[in-house]
């Protein structure tokens, strides 16, 4: 079950009457329960064994790293059962996602959401086994944690210590809550149903015949895509927070306005936030930190000075965080450039940094404020696009195609010459479109200022006027009913993310 | 402490580190920074510097990092 088929607009309501209506102590089995039911619509009865697998796996070896943390058990006895237990769940994870790929005869099973929970049981184990967690003794709630069914299928990916007390506490019914929630969900259905599901008509349509187009369509559809993208994604991620604070469930933010992004590794913090700082955390310091890399740093900084020394480390754990990203996105030529393309972008950031530092000091430009602040979001937005080629091609070979396409043979024309009505939308709808990709801006501006204050976007818009919040909620549900359900032949797609 | 304080303004030059309280939640220090920071701190103070206490608490201001140095062993 995905949050875009209407058969999520009845098991929702069901869902709440049935924990509500629960004694506050039973309200988590409850939850668990309707996670279970949401899991069954969306993967079927093998998928909840797959989950149960993990639950138990991952329940058992944290107990056991508990038990051997509280003996003192030497570091190299406790990293046994944690990488059996990673192993067996990371192979499941490969297994379910590549199989068909790597073995066609074997076909592929689908197991909705398989990353997003894996990840964060790794996140689990891992912290039971730095000694920053006490583990689970209930199963139950152990099971919760991984399959509480709003984050199931697209995230976010939490940290126990984030929702755990939330969880298993049973919160009652909140107004206050619920209307934060409800309008997070409203805002969710927006992003998915009026402008990724929109913008999704003509970037299908340019990227599956790119042949036919020139280099100024194929640039727009690349364009789209990443609002499309980011729609799509920050949507479900929306109605996933949303049913969460209705349940009383405060669970992490994972974006953070990236198209107000000042460089790439700035972007990168903005984007899919929970997943970055998972493979921050448990990937990119392990690995930054670990002993080889370290015998590596001492070794590049005698031979090549403190400063370019000191980095040749952090770039190798940075491709290597790269490279797995890519492979978490698709095993292809493409991911993988895409992997690397972006690790390398970076590295070459932190190798130029004092040049940058330099140059902005030279010209006065400061990234921070007025014009230079302008160039860098912009710089970083176009930067943005050119990768977002190696995402959505359909091959390594097709976006370079694409590329060459943009560079060479541009067409400008084309954009003006009625080429874009032949792509499935009317002037009409690209009309809508656009009003709701600037709404979109408009919201991320506005929460970009509300961080710099020390505030956010949601208590801005609890303090606006009352009539203010109507209106926008007003406009916001009018374009959904308008474009979500009266459009003729109109049916929701699956979110993008939930194939991961 | 001084030495601390050296190794962060050669990462950071124009950050005012004695004075600043939220130098990871605040994004002063990045990842890299952090790699680079801990690197240091284990060659200059002889200490080890281990994944569990990599936690933004540890790293937000210099008094914190002072104190974890501290715990692990080091003579400030």
């Amino acid at each position: 079950m995905s949050f875009a088929e209407p058969r999520f607009l009845l098991f929702l309501p069901a869902a709440l009457i049935c924990y509500f209506a629960s004694p506050k102590r039973v309200r988590p089995y409850t939850l668990l329960a309707a996670s279970l039911v949401f899991y069954w619509f969306a993967g079927g009865v093998f998928a909840l064994l797959v989950i149960s697998a993990t639950a138990v796996t991952v329940y058992l070896t944290a107990l056991r790293l508990g038990a051997l943390r509280r003996s003192d058990a030497p570091k190299r006895r406790r990293k046994a059962p944690l990488a059996a237990c990673l192993a067996l769940n990371f192979g499941l994870l490969f297994l379910f996602r590549y199989s068909g790929r790597l073995i066609p005869s074997l076909g592929l099973l689908l197991i909705p959401g398989i990353s997003f929970y894996t990840f964060q049981s790794a996140g689990y184990l891992i912290d039971a086994y730095r000694g920053k967690l006490e583990p689970e003794r209930n199963i139950l709630k152990l099971a919760l944690f991984i399959s509480f069914f709003p984050q199931l299928v697209i995230g976010p990916i939490s940290r126990h210590s984030q929702i755990a007390d939330d969880l298993f506490a049973g919160h009652g019914w909140n107004w206050e809550r619920a209307r934060g929630g409800i309008s997070r969900i409203i805002w969710g259905y927006f992003l998915k149903l009026v402008i990724a599901d929109y913008a999704a008509v003509p970037v299908n349509a340019v990227i599956s015949s790119y042949q036919n187009y020139g280099g100024a369509v194929i640039a727009f559809a690349v364009l789209l895509y990443s609002f499309q993208l980011y729609a799509d994604f920050a949507g479900g991620i929306s109605i996933a927070i949303g049913v969460g604070k209705l349940v009383g469930v405060t669970m992490p933010e994972n974006f953070a306005q990236p198209f107000f992004a000042r460089s790439l590794t700035d972007y990168w913090r903005r984007w899919h936030i929970t997943l970055g700082a998972w493979l921050r955390d448990y990937l990119f310091y392990s690995l930054a930190l670990s002993k080889p890399l370290g015998r590596l740093g001492r070794v590049t900084r005698r031979a090549f000075g403190a400063n370019l020394g000191k980095m040749i480390p952090a770039s190798v754990a940075t491709f290597a965080v790269y490279i797995v990203m890519a492979v978490w996105h698709g095993l292809s030529f493409k991911t993988l450039a895409y992997g690397l393309l972006n690790g390398g972008l970076i590295t070459l950031s932190l190798y130029f940094g004092p040049f940058w530092e330099k140059l902005r000091r030279v010209t006065k430009l400061d990234g921070g404020r007025g014009f230079g602040a302008v160039f860098a979001t912009v710089r970083t937005f176009v930067l943005v696009v050119f990768l977002r080629y190696f995402a959505r091609a359909v091959s390594l070979r097709a976006a370079l195609s694409m590329l060459k396409r943009t560079l060479l043979r541009f067409e400008p024309r084309a954009l003006l010459d009625g080429t874009l009505g032949t792509l499935g939308l009317t002037a009409g709808e690209y009309a809508t479109l656009a009003a709701a990709i600037v709404l979109l801006l408009a919201r991320d501006a506005v929460a970009e200022r509300a961080v710099k204050l020390g505030s956010n976007f949601e208590s801005r818009l609890a303090s606006a006027r009352p009539a203010a919040q109507f209106l926008l909620t007003a406009a916001v549900l009018a374009l959904i009913v308008y474009c979500g359900v009266y459009r003729e032949g109109y049916i929701a797609s699956q979110f993008i993310y939930a194939q991961y | 402490m001084e030495k601390l304080l050296e190794i962060l303004k050669s990462l950071h030059p124009r950050v005012d580190f004695a004075n600043e309280t939220g130098l990871v939640d605040r994004g002063i220090l990045d990842s890299f920074d952090v790699i680079a920071l801990v690197g240091e701190m284990n060659d200059l103070f002889g200490v080890e510097v281990d994944l569990e206490y990599l936690e933004p608490e540890n790293f937000n201001t210099v008094d914190a990092m002072a104190k974890l140095l501290r715990k692990l062993g080091a003579t400030l």
